[in-house]
């Protein structure tokens, strides 16, 4: 085949596709435009899943007349000027493309008056040709409608989900929107059924409330704002007991526009360390203030993702503040149980008092004093053990019911509390093996290991590096027992590739807890009426009694009031 | 299959091959007993295919025959009806066994004897016949070393050798080990080294009982298995692939401190020291204080606990060498202590980051080796 030069209107919708992926893109497009006309209400429209019509109306300061075609000209825009100009972009949208993309693969009706002027115009284009040119009276602003997206690049249509997730999509785009404009009033409809609607009065718990219902909104805390290092955290973060099985709720803008980054959710992540079980995760709408200057939105014609001049400021601010907020949400919160409950909070604060006076290990007060502040309404009570069950979990009954415990998570705790009260009052024991052991590891776990072999020192290890990534490891912590101690170096060496952030050096306290779940005894095992019985009597000495170190509880609770009542007694 | 046989022989038959019923499998069968016939009366046979017990009780056989019967229902059947004759006779085409005893009658549903795993049998020819009498003993002094947990294999088993007219069994795990032997008196050539699950040897030890029989070992050509056959009654269990690890030089050839004590009171004192260690990860420190004349030597036993409080008691011993102080896993101690069988028992070691080496005094037939613990750094 011969070498050619493609057609204009082929390459509009070839590159049509990296702009326009799915109807939600052209909301997307669409409402930044107007968000970009500083419109104070921004009304969507969509039929079907968005393919049939894609209306979006405004109150922004519409197009002049005498500008009005150009801006479905390719790379045409008002919001730059030259080159100097992309350090420091604050509109949403800068490349010109959009307008230009979406005529290209739909049927487009522009209707829109500039503020100044008395008339407004309007434009229908198809396949991104003008077709109509007329003057209308209309009230100042713009409304943009799609007809027909897609229709005629019909390769593009396979690629799209059902009509219901498509429509749900587009919607989650404009709730982002509503969010991080809380002082513009949003409102979403869709085959003529109102989907939700925003008031614009600058209040973000108002936009929660309309987008996610009262329930959510009122286990929203707030980020007071926090400026660090110029950069500026504001938004909301559910509070602990609230959490969702998945992290599409984990919103970010930055300067706002909406982001994703892969390592933004890992600070939040890490901010709710050992508050959420794992597999859950919190909604956060998270709003940053960054100088333009200090980094690129350029880098993905969606504008979906950019890149900062320091990730780690950015990242280590939201986490700071998030982290604060919560500490802040969960003190304020102990206080109003220990009320109730009284000897909690003195045994909370002697715990970490220890702490404080210890620096030599960093285990980190704050995460203590959560885990008790959410174990303070549930003080554990004396015991009788019952049985074992699914060779996991053990039946126990108290004065108030019945108790279920799991047998992993428990001993995974009384493990975990004896290591680190031994660690702190420097009696920790370590047993020599037999034999010494020789392990063999890959060249880059070899490295991540004799970087921490200090600190598996300090724990009990005693690990000598052999040469050639292998290691001679000659006593192991006493509580490490018959286990399977390569098994155990293992799962402490492999902790680095789960981090995302890539944590160089492990903390004490991610070692202790790497060993306490392996050495724990499994579910699976069945115990002897005896161990069940010694498991209890270990729990309830312990301090935190009722979670595990990773965060899931250890036990679950029947009251007797709700088992009479599921008898219908 | 209609046979006669007395109540007692059933009940202690049932007694031997019950342990080795498996109790919660996923193949039926193996919950039940084999029952048949052969010329040497009834045959009683369980199996939960990593061992296998048969046993031959006398009975009268009226008619040949077998089955398999659930081994929980025959067992507490048995364990109810008058200690008079019992008559079994099988319905085979409903698989149905009328167990009938003075004036009870029963009716067990059984499972056709085909779907039992057949077990390799010794046909009356002994590779090697070994007359130990203190075999069951020496099972005791190192079955309880072996590891449980599976991360090891080799490690779960007991390590037997016979060469040159001597018995070996050693086994260990990852912080002690235990070695014991004993000369045979059979002037036999033969040389065996295998590794056998320490459960299925203290099951052996069990069917030993008092009794110091002859113990006859086969092992079927097919490999991978062994055979013990103790009178009436025949273990066989497979072997644990692996080699097993190379204790002789783990057991140092001298020392910088010896102590004697006797063995009663240095388990009473690990003892009680174990009640106060439990929160501190079994830690006692052993303490041995060389007196400045004969009869001051001593040995402190001290452990001690945040919650629970602190236990000290103090020993006399004998020492020869170096004062020093060590601290050991109790339990590893008090396991050791239990089947030392002297009344004094010696503790050699090169120092406190050293092994710890128990040794009955009097005996040469038996050595522990026991890792220390450090504490706090």
């Amino acid at each position: 085949m011969a070498i050619k030069k493609l057609k204009a209107s082929v390459i509009s919708k070839i590159s049509a596709g990296e702009v326009v992926e799915r109807p939600a893109s052209v909301v997307k497009e669409l409402l930044e435009n107007s968000v970009d006309a500083s419109a104070q209400s921004v009304g969507i429209d969509i039929l079907g899943s968005g393919l049939d019509q894609i209306k979006v109306s405004d109150d922004g300061s519409g197009i002049p007349t005498s500008e009005v075609e150009l801006v479905f000209a390719r790379h045409a825009t008002s919001k730059l000027n030259s080159e100097a100009d992309l350090e420091s972009i604050r509109t949403l949208g800068f490349r010109g493309e959009a307008l230009a993309s979406i005529a290209a693969v739909s049927r487009v009706e522009l209707v829109t008056r500039f503020s100044a002027e008395d008339t407004g115009v309007r434009l229908q284009l198809v396949d991104g040709i003008l077709k109509d040119r007329k003057s209308v009276g209309v009230p100042p602003g713009t409304v943009i409608q799609v007809d027909n997206l897609f229709y005629n690049v019909p390769p593009r249509l396979k690629f799209l989900k059902s009509e219901s997730t498509e429509r749900s999509l587009a919607k989650r785009v404009v709730s982002r929107y509503a969010m991080a404009y809380p002082h513009i009033r949003f409102s979403f409809v869709s085959d003529n059924r109102k989907g939700f609607r925003t008031y614009g009065n600058g209040n973000l718990l108002d936009v929660i409330t309309s987008v996610y219902g009262s329930d959510v909104a009122e286990n929203m805390v707030e980020i007071s704002d926090v400026e660090q290092d110029g950069i500026v955290v504001s938004g909301l973060v559910s509070s602990p007991e609230l959490s969702r099985s998945n992290r599409q709720e984990i919103t970010f803008f930055i300067n706002g526009r909406h982001i994703y980054d892969a390592q933004l959710n890992f600070a939040i992540m890490r901010a709710y360390h050992t508050m959420l079980m794992t597999g859950r995760y919190p909604i956060a709408v998270i709003s940053l203030v960054i100088p333009p200057s200090k980094l690129d939105v350029n880098v993905h014609p969606t504008k979906s993702e950019v890149r900062f001049v320091d990730k780690n400021i950015v990242f280590q601010a939201v986490e700071k503040a998030v982290r604060r907020t919560l500490l802040d949400y969960v003190s304020k919160s102990t206080m109003i149980k220990s009320a109730s409950v009284g000897e909690t909070l003195s045994q909370a604060s002697s715990w970490s008092e220890l702490d404080t006076s210890d620096r030599k290990h960093d285990f980190s007060v704050a995460e203590d004093q959560l885990i008790n502040s959410r174990l303070s309404g549930m003080e554990m009570p004396v015991l009788r053990v019952i049985g074992q069950t699914n060779a996991a979990f053990i039946i126990a009954e108290g004065p108030d019911g019945v108790y279920m415990i799991d047998q992993h998570a428990a001993h995974e705790r009384i493990l975990y509390e004896e290591y680190v009260d031994a660690a702190k009052m420097d009696e920790l024991r370590s047993q020599m093996l037999l034999q010494a052991l020789t392990v063999q590891l890959a060249a880059e776990d070899s490295e991540t290991l004799s970087n921490n072999l200090d600190k598996l020192t300090t724990l009990g290890f005693d690990i000598e590096y052999f040469g050639n990534d292998s290691f001679i490891v000659r006593a192991v912590p006493a509580i490490v027992d018959s286990s399977d101690i390569e098994e155990v170096l293992m799962s402490i060496v492999k902790y680095r590739s789960d981090d995302l952030y890539g944590v160089p050096e492990w903390s004490e306290d991610q070692i202790i807890k790497r060993v306490c779940r392996l050495v724990a005894v499994r579910a699976g095992k069945v115990l002897s009426y005896d161990e069940q019985v010694d498991l209890l009597r270990n729990l309830e000495t312990c301090k935190s009694p009722g979670t595990c170190p990773h965060g899931r509880p250890t036990m679950i609770y029947f009251s007797l009031g709700s088992i009479r009542n599921q008898f219908g007694r | 299959m209609k046979i006669s046989c007395l109540h007692e022989n059933l009940a202690k038959g049932l007694n031997i091959v019950g342990r080795a019923v498996a109790s919660r499998s996923t193949l039926p069968v193996l919950g039940n007993v084999l029952l048949s016939t052969d010329s040497a009366g009834l045959k009683l046979s369980a199996t939960n295919l990593e061992m296998g017990i048969t046993c031959w009780i006398g009975a009268k056989v009226h008619e040949e025959g077998s089955t398999t019967l659930p081994a929980k229902t025959l067992i507490d059947l048995v364990g109810t009806l008058p200690k008079e004759r019992i008559d079994l006779d099988l319905d085979v085409r409903t698989q149905t066994m009328k167990v009938a005893c003075a004036e009870f009658t029963n009716e067990i549903k059984c499972i056709d004897s085909n779907d039992f795993p057949v077990l390799p049998s010794t046909d009356d020819k002994y590779d090697l016949e070994i007359n130990v009498s203190n075999l069951r003993e020496m099972i005791d002094q190192v079955v309880f070393v072996a590891a449980t947990d599976d991360s090891r294999p080799v490690l779960t088993g007991v390590e037997v050798t016979i060469e040159k007219e001597k018995l070996t069994f050693a086994a260990a795990d990852g912080f002690r080990l235990a070695v014991c032997s004993s000369s045979l008196s059979t002037a036999d050539d033969t040389h065996i080294d295998v590794i056998i699950p320490a459960r299925a040897l203290a099951e052996l030890a069990r069917i030993i009982g008092d009794e110091s029989d002859v113990v006859s070992i086969t092992m079927p050509p097919s490999g991978g298995q062994i055979i013990f056959r103790v009178k009436d009654v025949e273990l066989v269990c497979q072997l644990i692939e692996g080699t097993f690890p190379d204790y002789q030089q783990l057991l140092p050839d001298s020392y910088q401190t010896r102590v004697v004590m006797s063995t009663e009171k240095i388990l009473a004192a690990c003892r009680a020291a174990q009640i106060f260690a439990r929160e501190s990860s079994y830690a006692v420190t052993l303490s041995v204080k060389s007196g400045e004349n004969p009869g001051e030597d001593r040995v402190d036993v001290s452990a001690n606990s945040a919650e629970t409080g602190s236990n000290e008691s103090s020993i006399e011993a004998s020492v020869d060498g170096d004062s020093i102080e060590m601290a050991f896993n109790v339990r590893y101690l008090t396991e050791v202590l239990r089947v030392i069988g002297t009344p004094d028992v010696a503790l050699e070691t090169n120092g406190e980051a050293s092994p710890g080496v128990l040794r009955p005094v009097g005996r040469d037939d038996f050595v522990s080796v026991v890792m220390p613990m450090h504490v706090g750094r």
